[in-house]
């Protein structure tokens, strides 16, 4: 028996295409995506709709939806690639390893079925238990992510649902699963701001509970802040910077980040930003100099023979997408598609 | 609102649409140009007998008063009377009714076991080969002209290869038909344990299904088709996969269900094929069901019975629709409890 | 320790950053316009299409050049050569008057064409007028329409025509009518239902703040608008239209011998099949399957390709 090696996810250099609808060309939605997720963190996936956030989680299961697949890389899951997995070992994975929410729960259920079924499934599938020892654990479950009057639910069909119940309901079937990872994607778009407060507080009580990691996707800085450990933001499909959670927001080194950080408008800033560099576009260059920021001409940058971005370490577990030049120096550039 | 206004509604609203049919039917035979009279009085009469043949109509009397004693006759069940037959128009179709039945009840059953497969499959293998080739025959199918194929049929199968028996009925002329309990020759064959027949009828049945039932197959592969992918690529069978279920039970306990209700949408369109197409088939095979009589009728200029097919067949319809409807409620549950 | 303005060059913008040195992923063509393109387009359309659009196209290159290719006349009967199997004198046969099968196939093409597109524009037309205008001003007219709609619809649309046609009688013109009414509901509904979605449109609202009268909007913005998808229905109408047209004529409720229809020539030809003579009924039935089949493929085609915009 190998050792299990130390972080629970890793993926190398993941690149998804989709094909257009003649299937000749492809286009890239995940770029060259690295990160990793250790066991028992929580870490926060962040960047703008179309980023391929999504897209880099559904890998970490093989849920790539036909025709889109992958292309390059590897993901792995303990120590197991996925890519490439049949069905059969694939269903191991899903749900054991690792299992998703996601975004609008009440589509995610199946609304022919009652949440009783539902969540009682789950336990006869994942916990080997008969019908009715699955009944009495689904009702105990549905108390246990908070829902008063779990009979009166469990006897209900989806659509009759609130959306926080519903994302209670999916939490629950989650945790009946056991798995190592939860991977949120965007649990509370759509929610009230009290029920989003309360689905965190479920997520992160779970988390305590079970020492499971959990792969938070959201593009909200303010729930990074409060609940992640590390975060990776997300550009255009490509992994741009990388940092314990204090690090990034003390000192962020990637223009997106910057740009993406500025419209928290924090007063506390540890350098100065000056209204002009606030403008910066994600496709300007800039080259450290101490702590200022200066754009560069084409020229100078372009004679500096730049190759493609590489993640680049700039601090304690703190990686950069930059061009790497010749003088050693990293030139930190943005994403450009 | 609750299932039980829900259905009061359909039933109300369908009522409203039957009369709303017999109006039209009546509309289409008086007030289209075409001189009633000339019909059934023939082209020789004379003027006296010209108007007795008016008056015995009630043209004589005002529009609102035809539509009026129309309806009611309707009502009553009073169709007109077949010029050929001299019976009823009503005792004509209830008679041939059965054989229709029978017939599209068959093609029905080859169309949906034969396309909702194929539609399936199709959708669980999407873009391979097999999605391709089966949309082609789902195209062929719904453009293939119904009486010429059944023409086809009869020459390949009865005509060269002689597998087929003679396409002039229901059973050999030679013998006779099983107790009538449904009017089914099959059914009742079978239940009476009449094996010459119940061998023979099918042999009867097997060719103007087979017609009637390729044309009809293509809606039933389109939409389970669709449903099929919709389902597949719907957030919950997503969510169900990623929670680790397989393929088989994903289909089993969420994709079927979810299919079933379009399948019923499928089987309201098909049921409109079937009550159209039946009087391009059975004429062909000589079926003696209603659209046979309806050919019959046509050809003689028998008037009453064409009206009177119809009419039968829009009511025939408009039931099946409401019984769809009531389906729909009961596998919804999102209908159901509003 | 604020940063002074001086410092700082001004950002490049993105427009004036070089491409990208990343190399697509997996290699994809590269569209190349100009005269080389529509080649590419052919290509990337799908086989069915194309199989359609040849259908249509033969369809209608014997419409139109048939009688100068077909060396007989279609009407005028040979009783020295009746039911004579195809040859190379006669490429379908003749019928049972002597007359040549491909001349008749060839002149039916004709009328076959002209009463689908015949059908097709009046139900187009007049469901569109209706439709829209329904769909657009709403009200009780409105919900008395769509009533009388649903009552059509309640009747199977080939029943209904032959109930029509029963009543009016053989004529052409007839047929045309009874299939048009039988038609009509389905494009009555079709545009109404885009129409109630446009109705809330941006820009009917926004047309109406410049000042434009009602039936201007009604008439320039929206009806444009809601039309794509009565287009696509109006292609698959076309061959619904011949095949059941063929279907009355066959039934002897539509059109008449000795004019040559499809349906016409098939039904000619059913007594002759059991005696083994089966060409006189297949070849006309066979050019049904074709054109209806083109109609059709070209139809799904114009319905992917109005989904693309």
């Amino acid at each position: 028996m190998t050792s299990r090696p130390s972080a629970l996810i890793s993926i190398h250099n993941l690149t998804i295409a989709f094909p257009d609808e003649t299937g000749e060309r492809f286009t890239p939605v995940v770029k060259d995506v690295s990160l990793t997720v250790g066991r028992h963190e929580i870490l926060g996936l962040v960047g703008e709709s179309g980023s391929g956030k999504t897209q880099t989680a559904l890998a970490i299961l093989a849920l790539t939806r036909p025709p889109g697949r992958v292309v390059g890389g590897s993901v792995l899951v303990d120590g197991e690639d996925v890519v490439g997995m049949d069905e059969a070992e694939l269903r191991r994975v899903r749900g054991k390893k690792a299992a998703m929410i996601f975004q609008s729960p009440r589509t995610s259920l199946n609304p022919l079925m009652t949440i009783g079924d539902q969540i009682g499934r789950v336990y006869q599938r994942h916990r080997g238990l008969g019908k009715s020892a699955a009944r009495t654990a689904s009702l105990a479950m549905l108390r246990r992510v908070g829902i008063a009057g779990p009979e009166r639910v469990a006897a209900s069909y989806p659509h009759q649902l609130s959306g926080g119940m519903a994302q209670r309901v999916m939490i629950g079937m989650m945790v009946a699963c056991g798995p190592e990872l939860l991977i949120a994607d965007e649990p509370t778009t759509g929610l009230d701001v009290t029920i989003q407060a309360q689905i965190f507080d479920l997520i992160q009580e779970v988390q305590a509970e079970t020492g499971m990691s959990v792969l938070l996707i959201t593009h909200d800085l303010g729930v990074v802040a409060e609940t992640c450990h590390r975060v990776a933001v997300m550009q255009a499909g490509r992994v741009v910077e990388i940092a314990p959670v204090a690090e990034l927001f003390a000192r962020p080194r990637h223009p997106y980040t910057i740009r993406l950080l500025g419209a928290l408008l924090r007063p506390d800033q540890p350098f100065d930003l000056t209204r002009e560099t606030m403008q910066v576009s994600p496709e300007t260059v800039l080259e450290i100099e101490g702590r200022h920021y200066r754009a560069v001409s084409v020229d100078s940058w372009a004679a500096k023979g730049v190759s493609t971005p590489e993640l680049v370490e700039v601090g304690p577990e703190h990686v950069v997408l930059c061009h790497v030049t010749e003088v050693g120096a990293p030139i930190v550039a943005g994403a450009s598609t | 609102m609750s299932l039980g206004r829900y259905l009061l509604r359909r039933l109300a609203w369908s009522v409203v649409t039957l009369f709303g049919v017999i109006v039209t039917v009546f509309v289409v035979t008086r007030v289209l140009p075409g001189d009633p009279v000339l019909v059934k009085a023939g082209a020789y009469a004379t003027p006296e007998i010209r108007e007795a043949i008016s008056k015995q109509l009630g043209l004589d009397k005002p529009f609102l008063v035809q539509l009026i004693t129309y309806v009611g006759d309707v009502l009553r069940g009073d169709l007109g009377e077949s010029i050929r037959s001299g019976h009823p128009v009503r005792e004509d179709l209830s008679n041939r009714l059965p054989a229709t039945i029978e017939l599209a009840l068959a093609a029905l059953f080859f169309a949906g076991t034969s396309g909702i497969p194929l539609g399936i499959w199709a959708a669980v293998r999407r873009g391979s080969w097999i999605d391709g080739v089966v949309h082609q025959v789902a195209i062929v199918g719904a453009a293939t002209p119904l009486f010429w194929f059944g023409l086809v049929l009869i020459y390949l199968f009865y005509h060269l290869w002689h597998i087929a028996p003679a396409p002039v009925g229901r059973l050999a002329t030679e013998l006779q038909p099983p107790r009538d309990l449904t009017g089914l020759y099959t059914v009742d064959a079978l239940v009476t344990g009449n094996w010459t027949v119940l061998r023979d009828a099918l042999a009867h049945l097997a060719l103007p299904t087979f017609a009637l039932g390729f044309v009809v197959m293509s809606p039933f592969i389109k939409m389970s088709r669709s449903a099929m992918l919709n389902v597949l690529e719907s957030d919950y069978v997503l969510a169900a996969r990623s929670l680790g279920l397989s393929d088989r039970e994903i289909v089993r306990q969420d994709a079927l269900k979810n299919a079933l209700v379009s399948l019923l949408t499928v089987t309201g369109i098909v049921l409109g094929y079937l009550l159209a197409g039946n009087v391009l088939v059975e004429t062909i095979f000589s079926w003696p069901g209603i659209g046979y009589y309806a050919w019959n009728a046509i050809t003689g200029s028998d008037y009453d019975a064409i009206n009177g097919f119809v009419l039968v067949v829009a009511i025939i319809y408009v039931v099946l629709n409401v019984v769809i409807d009531v389906a729909y409620t009961l596998i919804d549950p999102r209908i159901r409890l509003g | 320790m604020a940063a002074t303005a001086g410092d700082v060059n001004r950002p490049i913008s993105p427009g004036s950053l070089p491409a990208p040195t990343y190399e697509p992923i997996v290699p994809g063509e590269r569209s190349t316009p100009g005269r080389l393109g529509w080649w590419r387009r052919v290509r990337r359309t799908r086989a069915s299409a194309i199989v359609g659009f040849c259908a249509l196209g033969l369809i209608l290159f014997l419409a139109v050049a048939g009688p100068w290719i077909s060396r007989y006349d279609p009407i005028k009967p040979d009783p020295f050569n009746i039911t004579a199997s195809p040859s190379g004198a006669h490429w379908m046969g003749t019928d049972q008057y002597g007359r040549d099968v491909f001349a008749r196939v060839v002149d039916a093409a004709r009328l076959d064409l002209m009463v689908a597109v015949a059908i097709t524009a009046i139900a187009l037309t007049i469901g569109a007028v209706v439709g829209g205008l329904t769909g657009y001003f709403g009200g009780i007219v409105d919900d008395v329409v769509m009533r009388v709609v649903d009552i059509l619809l309640s009747f199977p649309a080939f029943v209904l025509a032959i109930g029509i046609t029963a009543m009016l009688g053989n004529e052409t013109k007839f047929v045309v009518i009874a299939v048009a009414i039988a038609y009509t509901p389905y494009f009555v509904r079709l545009v109404r239902s885009e129409m109630l979605s446009l109705r809330e449109a941006e820009y009917a609202a926004a047309a109406k703040c410049v000042g434009n009268r009602r039936l201007r909007i009604l008439g320039y913005h929206l009806l444009p608008n809601a039309l794509p998808p009565a287009l696509v229905q109006a292609t698959l109408t076309l061959g619904w239209g011949i095949l059941d047209t063929a279907g009355l004529s066959f039934l002897g409720v539509g059109i008449r011998p000795p004019t040559a229809e499809w349906g016409v020539l098939v039904s000619d030809g059913t007594q002759y099949i059991n005696s083994g003579q089966w060409w006189i009924s297949v070849f006309p039935g066979i050019a049904i399957l074709i054109a209806v089949l083109g109609f059709n493929l070209v139809g799904e085609w114009v319905r992917d390709a109005v989904a693309r915009r």
